[in-house]
This record gives structure tokens, C-alpha cells and sequence, in this order.
């Protein structure tokens, strides 16, 4: 056994062979776990087979099916794509001190950040799908294969850097996962460049995105240089407190140790993002509103609603509300000991933040529409079942990536180790049965 | 750098999180710069819309006319007798007005006791022999004293109305349908009394069609209804009057 | 993989077994649910054929091409609306640019232009759809804010104007640079139109039109056969697909046919001015030589082709 595994080091492995065995063994260990684990995974399936049916009615009825008109022609989707790429580029935090700082610590649990950026970039492409109103024609949006409007679509930069995003992630998490799996050091030649690349990368996918909308005269709610900096610092506040938050998740259902210091980095830049983030929407209200004016009139919708039209009123405030109190707490100093505050401060924050660029961000650039009309725009029962469906298809991804890597980088998973792990495996449905 | 990461204190912290701060930063500057180039290029080629305007030299060839809807020859008016086919019976306006004086000074619709009763005059301070030919009452006639056919009451209307006559000279006013392009079909015009009726010219006022809401099943027949009637008043209402 | 399986049998043998049935019990479950969530697009697949699928750009298609292309279309126009149309590639004309001119002084709001558009371009009945929407306007502001397209009282009402509003066809057309896949672009004579076979369905465009210009086919488009107009154009008011994008294109099939557009022969009043700005002759030359003409919101610098003026 041993003199079987301890071969690939010995002589340069066969990937041909041991690479399937790799991908073998994570489906195994993706979908091995307590009742606990089934049951998650159940509720995760069958909220996405919801989705998957209302997407595919959607599909044969029309976007009829959605509330979204031709004055609001943008919604629930697009909102949540253009908050998950902040998650996605959120992971980043983990990424910059881990790599170009050498922190050894943060080093050890980058893997939790890069997996939720692949997760977060699967999410974002599937809210983009949803919203296509022919996804059969996706393959127009290829480079060769279709007629790619590169450079002067802001969408095209978007899907190079929203996929290339994805693949840099991909490529390092499987690269030093393999390489764990076997057993081996990895070779910072083979991932060291990549992971420099997708730093560079996690913000441009974040100011692309933001140049999506502020790139748009017409729209002079989104038409503000200020966009990109917001998104950014929202990404950095979203990104992070699902990173502490699932952290916490980690350390109670797994034995994968994971020290105080990353979170405390993290808190850190949530404290500082979270304040530039308020900082920026002051600025962005004074300037709305002490100039006035006709631009102002998707502000006023808003927050204060508009000729008695005001469906985002309650959304808005319920955001503000949610940012400040989480700010208030992660300004506690010892905070990273209080983990109970902390939890809610980075749940009050992810959803502070989800609708303040959602729906605060993609609808009332909408309203009123550029011929002044006042349409106004809640999602239909569609969309929220698609949207569910593809949180819990993102949750899936991230759980089952978690659960490839955490026994691999704590060596219950390298060749040498198979066979502890299955003895582990054995334990697990007899405790489970006396349940 | 490893030396101050290895520690856990505070201050590591903060220095990791300026360098952070730092990383982005000069990120976002990078990528700016590349997408400025990226997009601008295009811009500079865009052409004006002004390409071309004055020294093309344009070809026109003119194989169709313009042809302007004229009135009847002269209103009249319908009897209720009807003639040995069935056909009611016509009288020209001569045939009353002959065996009556006029009364030049009459502008004022409500005095007509006995006929057009239902006719309104709302034209300015005009009264009925502005226009109207005392000599022959088949006829219009200028300000000049100039007879002039119903035909041609065009020439009329420019009397006073001289921008609005030179607009509909320069097709921006009165519609038209038809062609564009003469080298390729006629085109046909509007006459003034198409849409104006000559007593009370302003354009009356009507439901418009056509809500522009999503859903409007139930407003359909209100559509149909509308649509059905002409908003055209045109000369020969004094038949319909009668 | 045989070597995995030689030493992990053995040792899980008990343990597995149970496991690894209810894995694939659960994993059959999964499979078939997922069949039957995604069954409607199977339906939807049925109305789609595979050389619809395959189709390739307007730019790209020979003409042999797209003479197959449009039998296919007239051919689906007669199975799923029971109409015969003739379906044409009209081609734009030499030293022909167009443009149009509205008169808001004698505009009276009666909606007309949007009817005849409606009728003229095979627009879904039930959604009582229209690239023109008219607003009525204060007098004395250009503010569109004080607009109101829901009017519904005798036109025209005192101290207002109308103010129709349609595709500006922009020389700069922010809906052309922001299409991912050049579904929509500017043709030789400045009419901006779209494939309606290449559209993705993003509505990216319908953002970025300053004008509310842009229309999405949120459902299949409902017309009674009879009320069909039958002389189409490929990319013009041919029957639209499903989930396409769709704008105002000059109604092109009459126009570069020398015909003047539906709205504008449907104008009661001749508020709208249409022609050839290379002809020195033309009216629309006069109207731009001659009036003081203005574009709707000139600071975006969209170079719209699309004039308003007043008498007064």
C-alpha cells in the first residue's frame, strides 16, 4: 500500500492515470457525509430542480412569465449577477494577503476563497443565462465561432473577464489540489503567475461589471464615475463576510482548524470597505440631491419614492439600516472574540449590501424610464424561483468544493492517506444508523 | 515580508491591509487604462452625420408627380326628392342664392334662420362674403375681388395663411401618401379643406387612439369606434346638414 | 481506477454497500427530477429547427443562404400563423441618407403614427405594441419629466404639446456599440436595425438607448391571420421571434422601396417631414435648412437623425 502510493513521488506520476483517480475520489468524498451533510444537499437539489423548471417554463412561455417590461428591462437577475461578482471578486481578500504578502496563515485557508470565487462565477454566468432572452444562442457571444463585438461592447470584456476569472480560479484550486492529492509539493511555477494574474483579474471582473452600467449616458442614475469605486468597496465588504461567515460554518462541521488570524485580516478590510462603501453613497446622495435637477429623479424614486410610486422605499432603507448597524458592530475592537456579533454583523452586511446592489442598484436605474415614465418593478414568482434555484446550485458548488479540499489539504486525502479516510468513512453511517 | 507576517499582532494586520489597499489601487488604475484604449479607437472613426451633404451630386429623376386633392367642383346641396334612378336630387347654391339679396356684413352663423341652420362660422372676424362670391355663388372669390374656383380654394387659404401655405409647399404640413422618391410612384397631397373645415378651421378636438398600456383587451372596442370615424371635416358637410 | 477499486472494496465492503445503493438511488432520483424540470424546453426545442439554430449572421449569409433563410421564414409564417407573406432583403439605396423631421407645433397627440406602426410591422395585438410612444408635453418646457404617454381626454388638451417619440436611428448609437454580438448595427442609408435572428435576447441595447427605443418580444407575437401585413422585410416588420430585440427601422421595407413610412401617412396633420438629405430638394432638406430644428437630448451626443421643430 504504502510502496504503492509513495511510487508517483519516486518517479515523475502518470497523470493519465492518476488524474481519473483524483476526479474518482472527489466525487466520492463530494458526495460522502453525515445525514446532516444528505440532507443539506437534498434541500440544495430540490430548490434547484425548482429553479431549473420555472427557468425552462421561462424559456418555452417567455420573459413574459417575468415582471420585468420593456421600461424596466433589467431585474432580479442582473441584480444578483452583478452582486455575486462582487462575492466572486470579494474572494480576493483572502488572495492578496495569502500570496503577495506571505501570510502563512491566510495561506493555509485560501483555498476556502478561491472555491467561492469559482462558486460566486458559476452563479454570475447562470444569472446571465436566465436573463438571455435566447439562451440557444449563447454561442453567438463566442470569440470566432460567433461575431464577438470586442472591443467596443462592454459585455464582451465582461464575459472575457467573468470566464477568465473563472478558469484562473479553477486552474489553482485543481492544480494544488492534485498536486496535494498526490502527495507532492506544489511548483510555484505552475500557479504563482496565475495567482497574481486573478488578483489583477478579481478587480477588473468588479470594474467591468460597474462599467456595464456607468458607460450608459442615458442612464444618468448609473452614469457616475463613482460606480466602479462602490462596487468595489461593497465587494469588499460582501465578498469577506461570507468568507468569515463561512469559516465558522467550516470550523464547527469539520475538523479543518482554522486559526482567528485570517478572519481578523478580513474584519479588517471589512471595516475599512464598509466605511469607504458608506462614505462613497453620502457622496453619491449630497451630490444627487443638493444639486436636483431632473437627474435626481431615480435617487428620489428610490429613497424617498416618487409620485406616490415607491415599491423601492422599503427595500432601501431596510439595506441603509442593515450597512450602518453591521458597520457600528465591526467597529467593536475586539469583535474577532465575539463570534456570535460577528456573525451578525457579516449577515446584516451580505444582505445590506446583496440589495443595495440589486435591486437599489439595477432597478432604479430604470425608473423612471429615459422618457420619463414610471413603471415600476417587484420580481414575479419566476424570478424568485430561478434565483433561489441558482443560490442553491452556487451553495452546492461551494459545499461540494469544501468538501473535496478540506480532506485533502488536512491530509485525511493524499495517496498515502486513502486508507485512514475510509476507515473514517466506515464510522460515519454506523453513528448515523444509531440516530 | 515574511518576518512580518509570521506575527499575529495588530500592526501586522494593518500593514497587510495598506498593502491590500495598495494592490487594489494599482489594479484599478492598470485596468482603467486598458479598457480606454480598448474602446476608444472606434470613437475617432466614427463618421459625422453631416457626410457628404452638400456636394453630393444627386441625380433626381422625376418620373412621377405630385398630385393635390381637390375639392368638388362647387358644394351643393342634397334634395329629398329623388330623380327617375332613385338618385336624390341636387341643388346648386345658385339656385336659392340667385332669387336672394346678399348681405355682405352677415358674420355671425346664428342669424341664418331659415337655412344652413346647423352651420357655424368660427373663422376669425371674417363674415360669409370674404369668401364667399356675391356674383356667382358657384364660385369663391379672392380678396381682389377675383372670382376663383372651389377647385383651386387653396389659393384662398394662402391669402392669410402664408406660413402655413409655404410649410405645405415645403411638405411640412398637411401630409401626404405615396412616395418619397418620385423616380419611383406618385405622390399624393392633402388640400386644405382635407382636415380644416373652411367655417370653423382650428382643428377640433377629438379622443385620441390607441392607449399605449400593456394590457388593453377591454379597451379594444373604444379603438374600433374611433377608428371608424373620420376626423377629416371637410366642405361637403353643408350637404349632410341640409 | 482498478487500483483504487482493489484495495477500497474490501476494506468498505459492509460499510459501503448501503451507501453507495441509497448514492444511487438518490442519484436515479436526482436524474429523473431533472428530466422532468427540464422538460419544457424540450417543447420549445420542437418549434426550433436545427438550421435556425445553426443560421449564421445577415453579413455572413450568400445570398443563397439567405434565400433559404427566407423560405424557411414565410414557410413558418404560414404553419404557425396560417398567412402567406412575401419576405424581402431590401437593400439600402445609393446616395440615399435618411431622415426624418416632426413638427410639434401642429402635432396633436391623436396617436395615430403608433396605430399605423402597430399595423403596418406585424406587432403583437394583445401587448398593443408600437416603436412610437407620444408624449404630452407642458408647453413652455422640453422637460421630458412633465411627460405623460397614458393621456386619455380629447387632443389636443389647451397648454400642452405632443411630443411622438420613436428610434432617433443615432449616428452614434449607444444600443450598436453595446450589442456583445453585433445583432444590430447602422446600414449604409443610417437606418440602425436589427437580425432578429442573431439577437441574444440580453436587452444590453434597451439599456443603453437614451430614447426607449428598443422593444423585447417578452412572448411569441400574437396577430390574427388576416390582420397580418404580408409585404415584409427581413430586417424589418417581419413577424419577430420570441425573445428578441426589436426598434423602429424607418420602415424600411417601404422605404427603400421610395414609399414613406406607415406614421408618416398615417399623420392626420403632416407633422412629419420624411426624406433623403442628399437630395437638395427634398423636403426634409428644406425643413433642416429652413427651421430651427432640434435633437432630443443633444448632450448625449448620440448624433440622432431624428429632428424636431416648431412653427412658431
Amino acid at each position: 500500500m504504502s510502496t504503492e502510493s509513495n511510487m508517483p513521488t519516486a518517479t515523475p506520476p502518470n497523470h493519465f492515470t492518476s488524474y481519473p483517480r483524483f476526479i474518482f475520489r472527489s466525487l466520492v468524498l463530494a458526495t460522502d457525509g453525515s445525514w446532516l451533510f444528505y440532507a443539506w444537499m437534498t434541500l440544495l437539489t430540490a430548490m434547484t430542480l425548482v429553479g431549473v423548471h420555472a427557468w425552462a417554463v421561462q424559456v418555452r412561455d417567455g420573459m413574459i412569465l417575468t415582471n420585468m417590461t420593456d421600461q424596466v428591462s433589467w431585474g432580479l437577475y442582473i441584480a444578483n449577477f452583478t452582486f455575486m461578482v462582487g462575492v466572486a471578486a470579494g474572494a480576493v481578500m483572502m488572495v492578496i494577503p495569502a500570496y503577495l504578502y506571505r501570510d502563512k496563515e491566510m495561506h493555509d485557508v485560501v483555498i476556502i476563497g478561491e472555491i467561492l470565487a469559482v462558486a460566486a462565477m458559476i452563479m454570475c454566468l447562470l444569472f446571465v443565462i436566465v436573463d438571455l432572452g435566447r439562451p440557444d444562442r449563447f454561442w453567438h457571444m463566442l470569440p470566432f465561432i460567433g461575431r464577438f463585438h470586442w472591443p467596443i461592447s462592454m459585455l464582451t470584456w465582461d464575459v472575457i473577464v467573468l470566464n477568465g476569472y473563472l478558469l484562473l480560479n479553477l486552474h489553482i484550486c485543481g492544480y494544488l489540489l492534485y498536486i496535494r492529492f498526490l502527495g507532492k509539493k506544489p511548483n510555484p511555477k505552475w500557479y504563482i503567475p496565475f495567482v497574481y494574474l486573478s488578483i489583477f483579474w478579481a478587480i477588473s471582473i468588479h470594474t467591468v461589471t460597474a462599467f456595464l452600467y456607468c458607460g450608459l449616458g442615458g442612464r444618468p442614475f448609473w452614469n457616475t464615475a463613482l460606480l466602479a469605486p462602490r462596487f468595489l468597496a461593497s465587494a469588499f465588504v460582501a465578498g469577506p463576510a461570507f468568507l468569515i461567515l463561512a469559516m465558522q460554518v467550516i470550523r464547527r462541521f469539520s475538523n479543518f482548524r482554522i486559526s482567528d488570524h485570517p478572519m481578523r485580516i478580513l474584519v479588517n478590510i471589512i471595516r475599512v470597505a464598509i466605511l469607504i462603501g458608506l462614505l462613497m453613497v453620502v457622496s453619491e446622495i449630497f451630490t444627487e440631491f443638493y444639486t436636483g435637477g431632473a437627474h435626481i429623479a431615480s435617487a428620489q424614486y428610490l429613497y424617498f419614492g416618487l409620485h406616490g410610486h415607491n415599491a423601492l422605499v422599503p427595500w432601501i432603507w431596510t439595506s441603509i439600516a442593515c450597512t450602518i448597524i453591521a458597520a457600528f458592530i465591526f467597529m467593536k475592537p475586539n469583535i474577532i472574540k465575539h463570534k456570535w456579533a460577528l456573525d451578525v454583523a457579516c449577515i446584516l452586511a451580505f444582505i445590506g449590501l446583496w440589495i443595495e446592489k440589486g435591486m437599489g442598484l439595477i432597478v432604479p436605474g430604470f425608473v423612471p424610464s429615459t422618457l420619463h415614465e414610471i413603471v415600476e418593478y417587484l420580481p414575479s414568482m419566476t424570478e424568485y424561483k430561478i434565483t433561489v434555484g441558482i443560490w442553491a446550485f452556487g451553495l452546492m458548488i461551494f459545499t461540494v468544493g469544501l468538501k473535496i479540499a478540506i480532506p485533502i489539504l488536512t491530509e485525511q486525502l493524499s495517496t498515502q492517506q486513502i486508507s485512514k479516510q475510509q476507515e473514517n468513512e466506515v464510522q460515519l453511517p454506523v453513528n448515523s444508523h444509531a440516530d | 515580508m515574511n518576518k512580518y507576517s509570521a506575527q499575529t499582532d495588530q500592526s501586522s494586520h494593518k500593514n497587510v491591509l495598506y498593502k491590500v489597499i495598495y494592490t487594489v489601487i494599482c489594479s484599478v488604475f492598470a485596468l482603467s487604462v486598458l479598457v480606454m484604449f480598448g474602446t476608444t479607437t472606434e470613437q475617432i472613426n466614427n463618421k459625422l452625420p453631416t457626410k457628404g451633404l452638400k456636394d453630393q451630386n444627386f441625380l433626381n429623376k422625376v418620373n412621377y408627380q405630385v398630385s393635390i386633392n381637390k375639392p368638388k367642383k362647387s358644394p351643393v346641396v342634397v334634395l329629398e326628392e329623388t330623380d327617375f334612378h332613385g338618385r336624390p336630387l341636387t341643388a346648386s347654391c345658385t339656385t336659392c342664392h340667385s332669387t336672394r339679396q346678399p348681405n355682405n356684413t352677415l358674420n355671425d352663423s346664428s342669424k341664418l334662420d331659415e337655412f344652413h341652420p346647423d352651420l357655424i362660422l368660427n373663422h376669425g372676424q371674417l363674415s360669409c362674403m370674404s369668401c364667399h362670391n356675391a356674383g356667382d355663388y358657384d364660385k369663391l372669390k379672392l380678396a381682389n375681388g377675383q372670382t376663383l374656383d372651389y377647385t383651386n380654394v387653396m389659393q384662398l387659404c394662402a391669402q392669410c395663411h402664408g406660413p402655413q401655405h409655404r410649410d405645405y409647399q415645403n411638405g411640412s404640413h398637411g401630409g401626404m401618401q405615396g412616395y418619397w422618391d418620385l423616380s419611383k410612384g406618385p405622390r399624393v397631397r392633402n388640400n386644405c379643406t382635407d382636415c380644416h373645415n373652411p367655417h370653423t378651421p382650428a382643428f377640433q378636438k377629438f379622443r385620441p387612439v390607441f392607449p399605449p398600456d400593456r394590457d388593453l383587451t377591454q379597451e379594444h372596442s373604444f379603438l374600433i369606434d374611433v377608428k371608424s370615424k373620420s376626423i377629416k371635416g371637410n366642405i361637403v358637410e353643408i350637404q349632410e346638414n341640409e | 481506477m482498478s487500483e483504487e477499486s482493489k484495495h477500497s472494496l474490501p476494506v468498505i465492503n459492509n460499510g459501503m454497500s448501503r451507501r453507495t445503493l441509497l448514492k444511487g438511488v438518490g442519484a436515479t432520483l436526482g436524474a429523473s427530477s431533472f428530466a422532468i424540470a427540464i422538460a419544457p424546453i424540450a417543447q420549445w426545442a420542437k418549434d426550433t429547427s436545427v438550421d435556425e439554430f445553426l443560421q449564421q449572421h445577415y453579413k455572413e449569409l450568400s445570398s443563397s443562404d439567405l434565400d433559404q433563410v427566407i423560405t424557411r421564414l414565410e414557410q413558418d409564417a404560414k404553419d404557425k400563423y396560417g398567412a402567406d407573406v412575401t419576405i424581402r432583403d431590401h437593400q439600402p439605396l445609393p446616395d440615399v441618407q435618411f431622415a426624418y423631421a416632426l413638427n410639434l407645433s401642429i402635432c396633436i397627440g391623436c396617436r395615430r403614427c403608433a396605430e399605423a406602426c402597430h399595423q403596418e410591422n406585424n406587432h403583437d395585438r394583445a401587448t398593443s405594441n408600437s416603436y412610437i410612444r407620444v408624449l404630452e408635453m407642458d408647453k413652455g418646457s422640453l422637460n421630458l419629466e412633465h411627460g405623460k404617454v397614458n393621456y386619455d381626454h380629447p387632443v389636443p388638451a389647451d397648454d400642452k404639446f405632443y411630443m411622438p417619440v420613436q428610434c432617433q436611428q443615432c449616428e452614434n448609437a449607444p444600443c450598436v456599440n453595446v450589442c456583445p454580438v453585433e445583432a444590430t448595427w447602422q446600414e449604409e442609408d443610417g437606418i440602425v436595425v436589427v437580425d432578429y435572428n442573431w439577437c441574444i435576447g440580453c436587452r444590453y441595447c434597451e439599456a443603453a438607448c437614451p430614447y426607449h427605443a428598443r422593444r423585447f418580444n417578452w412572448k411569441k407575437p400574437e396577430i390574427p391571420k388576416q390582420e397580418i401585413n404580408p409585404k415584409q422585410g427581413y430586417l424589418s416588420n417581419r413577424i419577430r421571434p420570441q425573445g428578441v430585440v426589436e426598434k423602429c427601422h424607418f420602415c424600411l421595407h417601404r422605404t427603400r422601396q421610395g414609399q414613406l413610412p406607415a406614421c408618416l401617412e398615417a399623420c392626420p396633420t403632416g407633422a412629419r417631414v420624411f426624406g433623403n438629405v442628399l437630395d437638395p430638394d427634398s423636403e426634409i432638406r428644406w425643413v433642416l435648412e429652413n427651421k430651427r430644428v432640434f435633437v432630443l437630448k443633444e448632450e448625449l451626443g448620440t448624433k440622432p437623425r431624428f429632428f424636431y421643430f416648431f412653427d412658431e
